[in-house]
């Protein structure tokens, strides 16, 4: 009889460990798998969307109100900042279209046919995030039958603010730019071309940083970092923040910038996902501000 | 019967994603967030049979992490273990005191952050072991604690009258 169960004990116990060391193995090849989903993830992902998306409504306006509630002092404040900074994009915006009319006149004297970069966006809205702070992702409520694909980068008003890192048919994640390892991209300087990768600093809370910058580099305070268009992205000019601070490695050979993001990736709601590029040949020779409004 | 209960706790386990990846995930506190699916598999672990608590850990530590899509496996790991200490070192309280089971809960949740940082690790993934990390231990800790204010009640009131079956 004690026999028996002393058996038992050793088989459980056996049982344990090889199910401890298998659940090991798991845990390192799929800790690797960042892009893309297995069919069962896929299945598990799809059949949670509807209610998803519903519960995603509902708390919009349970969030809604709550903050609400905390910002109303605030509202009118920005409300008036937002009046001021509308008229001063108007202004800028009337001295674009002038210089749009300059670019293209003085392109077609130097015969360039190819005038227009035009991006295809779909628009989605965010209907949850990663459950674990750990990892830096948002899922949308659109997918794969809306032509979202792996790599595809997404925007919102301010900037760029991740890639696609897995799609289900109607779903998506992003993994944001602020993700310390597979949010990295390569940026450059707007002012300076000057080229550097920018991922999501190591504390962890939000920030960016743009590495492998030489200590000689020409970037300062202030430059603005788009995206370079090389590597897997492959988007030029997609613009991602600030400089705000630059930081000299100990053995003074590297530097670092700090970026200040334009996007505020603590309140996404709607982004889009940029699925295509392509250049359009214009026919049509815009001689004035008015062809080109038209 | 005993197929309808693993149905229920499965609906209630992808109920509590949800609600996490789009309410709770949008309130945090101090930057932290909470943990609903470790407070429900917890409290539900001192009403039913050691060996069920073990088998709804673990349902729900995989559910979770087919959810998230990365290291499948290490909530699997961290929610039994976790359960595994409950079970063995709270073994006499008393679970109609609502204050006991509440500090259990708490140090819990302090005791899977710890262990999912050494499951991190040994991945190879020690970049995610940041400052928010830490942040999260304490002041996710403290959520999980608020969250068991409500979760323990329901799993008293729901599950107390079945203790001992299996």
């Amino acid at each position: 009889m004690k026999n028996n169960s002393t058996n038992k004990d050793k088989r459980t116990k056996t049982i344990m460990i090889v199910a401890l060391i298998a659940v090991t193995i798991l845990i390192r090849v799929t800790n690797n798998n960042t892009i893309g989903l297995a069919p069962v993830e896929s299945f598990f992902k799809e059949m949670l969307y509807p209610a998803q998306n519903v519960t995603n409504s509902a708390s919009n306006g349970v969030v809604s109100f709550f903050k609400g509630l905390v910002d109303y002092k605030d509202v009118k404040e920005e409300n008036d900042a937002l009046k001021i900074e509308i008229a001063d994009l108007k202004s800028v915006n009337s001295e674009l279209i002038q210089y749009r009319v300059e670019n293209e006149n003085l392109r077609l004297l130097l015969n360039i046919k190819e005038v227009q970069k035009d991006l295809t966006i779909v628009n989605a809205e965010v209907i949850g995030r990663s459950i674990k702070d750990w990892y830096k992702t948002v899922t949308i409520n659109r997918g794969y039958s809306n032509g979202i694909r792996e790599n595809m980068p997404v925007v919102n008003y301010s900037g760029l603010i991740g890639r696609i890192s897995s799609v289900t048919n109607s779903t998506a994640e992003i993994t944001l730019l602020t993700d310390s390892q597979y949010g990295a991209i390569t940026g450059v300087t707007t002012e300076t071309g000057y080229p550097g990768i920018v991922i999501g600093d190591e504390t962890g809370r939000g920030g960016l940083q743009m590495i492998q910058i030489p200590s000689s580099a020409n970037i300062m305070v202030g430059y603005e970092v788009v995206t370079s268009g090389l590597g897997d992205l492959g988007y030029k000019n997609i613009k991602i923040g600030k400089i705000k601070e630059i930081v000299n490695s100990l053995d003074g050979l590297m530097k670092k910038a700090i970026i200040e993001p334009y996007a505020d990736f603590d309140d996404l709601h709607f982004v889009g996902v940029i699925i295509k590029q392509e250049i359009i040949k214009e026919d049509i020779i815009a001689t004035t501000s008015e062809d080109v409004e038209k | 019967m005993k197929i309808i209960k693993p149905v229920i706790f499965f609906i209630v386990i992808c109920l509590a994603l949800i609600i996490e990846a789009t309410f709770f995930s949008r309130l945090k506190i101090f930057g932290a967030s909470s943990n609903i699916i470790l407070v429900i598999v917890i409290s539900m672990s001192f009403f039913i049979s050691e060996r069920r608590a073990f088998i709804y850990a673990g349902i729900a530590g995989l559910l979770e992490d087919i959810f998230i899509g990365s290291m499948i496996g290490s909530n699997v790991i961290v929610l039994i273990l976790t359960v595994y200490l409950v079970r063995t070192y709270s073994s006499r309280i008393i679970r109609e005191n609502i204050i006991t089971p509440l500090f259990i809960i708490f140090i819990s949740s302090f005791t899977y952050y710890v262990l999912m940082a050494l499951i991190i690790f040994i991945a190879g993934n020690s970049h995610l072991l940041n400052i928010e990390y830490v942040q999260n231990i304490i002041f996710g800790s403290i959520y999980n604690l608020l969250l068991a204010l409500v979760i323990y009640p329901i799993s008293y009131l729901s599950l107390h009258n079945h203790r001992g079956a299996n």
